[in-house]
């Protein structure tokens, strides 16, 4: 009887909402959401998003879904070598949950890493990349609340680190570099300027460090992966809705939001690359003559005469023999047996008429010209040099803002 | 809630677009998020840029008590958006403390964009009534400020204003920065400044053609330079946080390198400007031509309730599509397309 009754009510209270839409539709009435019909009709959206995608998905002749890019894939023309170099696992880690995620965060307040390396400068062609004499390790946020945990305790093998790393000056080898990213991820600490800084500190040591870019890529890979899952998890920090609206009263800066980590480990699953590191500033190449060897994520990958070749900056190529690459605007590149090439060194390559066509194009962008500017965007491997060159000789020219700026895409 | 955000996370703009159009089909709106009010077009700076053509206060500008009952009273009913308070300069305005105080005294919270020339001198409101958000314009070094701005200072006091909001209490500082052809290629130099100003964030905004800005189209940047401008933003937010506003549209799934939330146009949707003599606008324009009523003639809820149709019905193609800022849009700027077209590979 009871259950008739509820029944019945239901039915009843569902045409009451049914009747008074009806009417308000034909008076034309219109109300304000109210804040608990909002999630309600967000959900709605969503069914209807959903349906609507299944049945884009079951149209006869749709498109098939895009599978995410196989980063493994080898380039055309490429033949198996004698892979890896060196083990350097790919994995995301295991030890990143949320709450280590929460303490990160809290640690090291937002993207603040940077500031205890202060005045890192890599400005001269020849290369001298520093860091503030005076360590200030001491004040970095890990030392709030130092406990004596298993967790605090490699957060204080971090601060050494940090601190040894900054006493030591510019020349660093490469077993250093990789100690401290050790430490870092031992924390566990991942951040996208820590790999870039010892990215640029690596960028003297001959021959160039496989394993340490390696794991800088790993290491790089999994802040993508974090910024990826943040995408689905909603962001850690609170965000200014359209510089409009603040953060409510007593908002804690740095929230992990509930499963960020497995959100981040299944876009690392699904193939997240190093983001930027990827993408931008690398250059554009082909094997012109011999054999070259490409060093990707401590990977070999033998390239014959004719395979497209990208140059990315954690790339390594190498010529057991001699061997040729070309650059459709640079010309040719030689390259004797035994030379390696890398982002870093990839311009000592150029030829006579190479170099002048940078040299031409970072002049006219010095003064100013906006499409030797654009072109410089495609060769920054290539003209890096001469771009820091140049910006540091004359810093008030017209372009010398716009190549700063340009340099920020090669070097972060 | 987590699980609705995941799920809307992963169709975001589409869901945007569906959810619009069957509130419009249940004759139902959103409430308002923010609702944003040109306090007086009155202004001590002459920017090239400025959307609201401000300088000279006009004749009929809304008087306190009109402010109080016509716009304060009016968000309490709407369920208590935030109240941001622009200009022209809001604190030329003499009545600011007042307002602020009454809106305050209603639960109101309330942020505020200002050029910082006069906050120092608000520093006792401020910390009597903290907003939830500042966004001071910093348009580039201090020589480039100065110049832009047309007053020497200029930069210093927005450096000041930015202290001072952080010394009261202010719970988000946003450094603005307007992007056009003249301070795109420096954003890089200007990083630094902001980085170290104490700002909690970086907007960068993009110019748009409205107000005395139309009078400067050769302002708007090159596609290049948006590219640029955009690369630079989704590097530096690895070490500050910088993100792109609106004006920029939607850079589609790879939003989150540029923002922390997807694009989405908020114009009549979730948010609304009032004209400094009570026009109600979809957004940061002049243009009377757009507005859906005036205060004075109709209570904001009826305009909120009956007006923006066009906003709520459509979605694609009409105003926004859900990937264009309405702004731009109107103005024929194919932003998204310059930004983030081509950028994704530049090599």
């Amino acid at each position: 009887m009871i259950r008739t009754i509820r029944g019945l009510a239901v039915w009843v209270a569902a045409a009451w909402v049914v009747l008074g839409l009806v009417r308000r539709i034909v008076r034309g009435e219109v109300v304000v959401l109210s804040a608990h019909g909002a999630p309600v009709v967000r959900l709605l959206a969503i069914v209807l998003v959903f349906l609507a995608s299944c049945a884009e998905k079951l149209r006869p002749g749709a498109p098939a879904e895009q599978t995410p890019q196989d980063l493994s894939q080898k380039p055309a023309g490429a033949t198996p070598g004698p892979a890896p170099v060196v083990e350097v696992a790919q994995e995301f880690p295991d030890d990143l949950d949320d709450a280590a995620l929460q303490r990160m965060y809290n640690w090291v307040e937002a993207r603040t890493l940077h500031h205890y390396f202060a005045s890192e400068r890599p400005d001269a062609a020849a290369g001298d990349v520093r860091d503030a004499p005076a360590g200030s390790a001491q004040k970095l946020p890990f030392m709030t609340g130092l406990a004596g945990d298993a967790a605090n305790e490699r957060a204080a093998v971090f601060i050494r680190g940090v601190d040894e790393h900054v006493a030591r000056g510019p020349v660093h080898a490469a077993a250093d570099l990789l100690a401290l990213l050790d430490a870092a991820e031992g924390v566990p600490l991942y951040d996208e300027w820590l790999a870039a800084h010892l990215w640029r500190h690596a960028r003297t040591l001959r021959p160039a460090p496989v394993a340490l870019l390696a794991r800088i890529e790993r290491h790089l890979r999994v802040t993508h992966a974090l910024v990826l899952g943040q995408a689905s998890t909603g962001p850690v920090e609170f965000s200014a809705w359209r510089s409009k609206a603040g953060p409510p009263p007593g908002w804690n800066r740095m929230r992990v939001p509930a499963g960020l980590a497995a959100a981040a480990r299944e876009a690392f699953k699904q193939g997240a690359d190093a983001g930027t590191w990827e993408t931008e500033a690398a250059l554009e190449l082909t094997v012109a003559r011999g054999e070259v060897v490409l060093v990707r994520r401590a990977v070999e990958t033998r390239l014959a005469a004719g395979a497209p070749l990208r140059l990315r900056r954690l790339d390594v190529v190498r010529a057991p023999a001699a061997a040729a690459l070309r650059h459709p605007l640079l010309g040719e590149l030689a390259l004797p047996a035994g030379a390696e090439v890398t982002a870093w060194t990839v311009g000592e390559r150029l030829g006579a008429a190479g170099r002048a066509a940078v040299q031409a194009r970072v002049s006219a962008a010095l003064a100013g010209d906006a499409a030797a500017l654009t072109e410089l965007e495609g060769l920054l491997p290539a003209a890096h040099a001469e771009l820091r060159a140049a910006a540091g000789s004359k810093p008030s020219a017209p372009g010398a803002a716009a190549l700063r700026m340009l340099l920020v895409g090669f070097d972060e | 809630m987590g699980l609705l955000h995941r799920l809307y996370a992963r169709a975001a703009p589409e869901v945007w677009e569906t959810e619009t159009r069957l509130l419009h089909v249940l004759r139902l709106v959103r409430r308002p998020v923010a609702v944003q009010w040109i306090v007086t077009a009155a202004c001590d700076l002459h920017c090239p840029h400025c959307y609201s053509s401000a300088g000279k206060r006009v004749a009929d500008e809304l008087t306190t008590e009109e402010a109080k009952r016509l716009i304060v009273d009016e968000l309490v009913a709407l369920g208590k958006p935030v109240l941001v308070l622009a200009g022209g300069e809001l604190l030329l305005r003499r009545d600011i403390p007042e307002i602020v105080a009454y809106a305050a005294g209603q639960g109101l919270d309330w942020a505020m964009h200002t050029h910082g020339g006069h906050v120092p001198k608000f520093r006792s409101l401020l910390a009597r009534h903290p907003p939830a958000l500042a966004a001071i314009s910093l348009d580039g070094e201090r020589a480039q400020h100065d110049l832009f701005r047309g007053k020497r200072g200029s930069f210093d006091a927005a450096l000041a204003a930015i202290r001072v909001l952080k010394e009261t209490g202010c719970r988000e500082v946003v450094a603005g920065t307007t992007v056009t052809r003249q301070n795109a290629d420096r954003v890089a130099d200007l990083f630094p400044v902001v980085a170290a100003s104490g700002a909690d964030s970086w907007g960068l905004h993009l110019f748009a053609p409205e107000g005395r800005g139309a009078e400067h189209m050769a302002l708007f940047p090159t596609p290049a330079q948006l590219r640029r401008v955009a690369a630079f933003a989704r590097r530096k937010r690895a070490v500050f946080h910088v993100e792109l506003c609106n004006e920029w549209g939607s850079a589609g799934a790879d939003d989150r390198y540029y923002r922390d939330q997807p694009f989405l146009c908020g114009a009549g949707r979730i948010s609304c400007v009032i004209g400094a003599s009570g026009e109600v606008l979809p957004c940061t324009t002049t243009d009377l031509s757009e507005s859906e009523g005036n205060l004075r003639d109709r209570p904001l809820r009826e305009i909120w309730a009956r007006g923006f149709t066009r906003f709520r019905r459509a979605g694609h193609g009409e105003c926004s599509d859900g990937k264009e800022c309405w702004l731009q849009t109107r103005n024929g700027n194919a932003c998204r397309e310059q930004a983030f077209g081509c950028s994704r590979r530049v090599g």
